[in-house]
């Protein structure tokens, strides 16, 4: 929404300013889910200021993945290549092996590690029983909304253990919505990303500008805690609670010139080519050293699980 | 301009690809959008409630509801919530199957 904003209970003035954040706005009006927010992001200062998350980026992690193919037509129900086509540009990107990554600015070069993070096909259910991570589940519906009903019986399938493995749904989203996710925190029972299978892997189904595997790379990046480099409000004052991407106003989409200024961040502008902006698949290329401290925390905190022994036992 | 409020009524959706560096353009709801990870969008109602749809940070829309009411040539959104902040949009052009907004 445009952007102009003034406090209740006075005249409006004409000011550029912005909306409350939507994050803001949950958060406000859920007080357990604040304090677990609050809780959470001081865990995650503390785990990046004492170099623990530095240190465990040094060491690889390794993350099973089950994929939940939900699908009413043949094409939606996709192919095994399709799927691990997807699992490889995970990896090209958690693993900074992107080519595309010679675009980033000569400015931020610096400034995209890897975050050091393998994704792989569950090899072991959990019961122990072999598998190929990949579920297939017939469904009655011609799309699905963000009610994660494709996330439970009888319209969709409801999640392995999320403490071992990475859950991801692909399936038609309604309207051509890309994806959404989930942050660390929330209910076991719908913890995962949901993908739209036009905009999953990089063979099949998948078409441009979005058939790069990088729509997975953004929802898999706010599974690990990481938010939208505006924000989420569109008055400067939000916050990625990363310290290396400069503050963005609004998502940029398409394919934009660098640079892009917004927030008084000239010269440089916005970072645009950021996985956690909303531009084309091949126009994001990179996440920061700030971000991923700030995944590795998350997998030193939150998602811990993923470096035990039952996460151990499903690959 | 003259703006019609009856001519606002209805569910526009952000057609953010028709934006440039003036304007913001919203469509009606059935307008055939390409694919995107997010759209906000914005209902304005005849008995003078709106409802909107901001992107979410996990990209799902997420919901906020108040009331509006037409100051010039401007709409002015006064949310529910208690502590949200009123907002005005600038109309630049409104047509059944396009309305623009001062960016």
């Amino acid at each position: 929404m445009p952007r102009k904003t003034t406090p209740k209970k006075t005249a409006p003035k004409r000011r550029q300013c912005g909306t409350t954040g939507a994050h803001e706005r949950l958060l406000e009006a859920n007080p357990a889910m604040r304090a677990r927010h609050a809780r959470l992001e001081r865990f995650t200062d503390r785990c990046i200021q004492s170099g623990h998350a530095s240190r465990l980026m040094r060491q690889e992690i390794t993350i099973p993945v089950v994929v939940h193919v939900v699908f009413k037509t043949a094409e939606e129900n996709i192919s095994a290549a399709q799927v691990r086509s997807q699992i490889t540009a995970l990896n090209r990107d958690y693993r900074a092996k992107n080519r595309d990554a010679a675009g980033v600015p000569t400015v931020w070069k610096g400034l995209a590690p890897s975050p050091n993070v393998t994704f792989v096909l569950a090899t072991r259910d959990a019961n122990g029983n072999p598998t190929n991570g990949i579920t297939r589940t017939k469904t009655t519906r011609d799309s699905f909304g963000t009610g994660d009903s494709v996330k439970a019986s009888p319209d969709g399938v409801a999640p392995w253990p999320t403490k071992q493995y990475l859950n991801l749904w692909v399936c038609t989203l309604a309207g051509g919505l890309l994806g959404y996710a989930q942050f660390p925190g929330g209910p076991a029972a719908t913890d995962g990303v949901v993908i739209l299978n036009t905009a999953f892997g990089t063979v099949g189904t998948p078409a441009a500008p979005f058939d790069l595997g990088r729509t997975a790379t953004h929802e898999v990046g706010h599974w690990l805690n990481l938010h939208h480099i505006w924000g989420d409000r569109d008055d400067c004052g939000g916050t990625d609670y990363v310290s290396d991407t400069p503050n963005a106003q609004h998502p940029n989409y398409g394919t934009p010139t660098f640079p892009h200024p917004s927030c008084h961040n000239a010269p440089d502008g916005d970072m645009f080519m950021n996985y956690m902006d909303y531009v084309d698949d091949r126009a994001m290329v990179m996440f920061t050293t700030g971000q991923a401290a700030r995944m590795n925390a998350t997998l030193a905190g939150p998602r811990s699980s993923f470096l035990a022994p039952t996460a151990e036992r499903a690959r | 301009m003259t703006v019609d409020g009856s001519g606002l009524v209805g569910r526009w959706v952000h057609s953010h690809e028709e934006d440039t560096d003036a304007e913001l353009v919203y469509r009606p709801s059935t307008f055939a959008f390409p694919r995107s990870r997010g759209r906000d969008a914005l209902e304005l109602r005849a008995d003078g409630t709106f409802s909107e749809a901001a992107i979410g940070a996990d990209d799902r829309p997420t919901p906020a509801d108040g009331t509006w009411n037409l100051d010039g040539p401007a709409i002015r959104l006064t949310p529910n919530a208690p502590n949200a902040s009123i907002r005005t949009l600038d109309v630049l052009t409104s047509a059944a199957d396009r309305l623009t907004f001062r960016r």
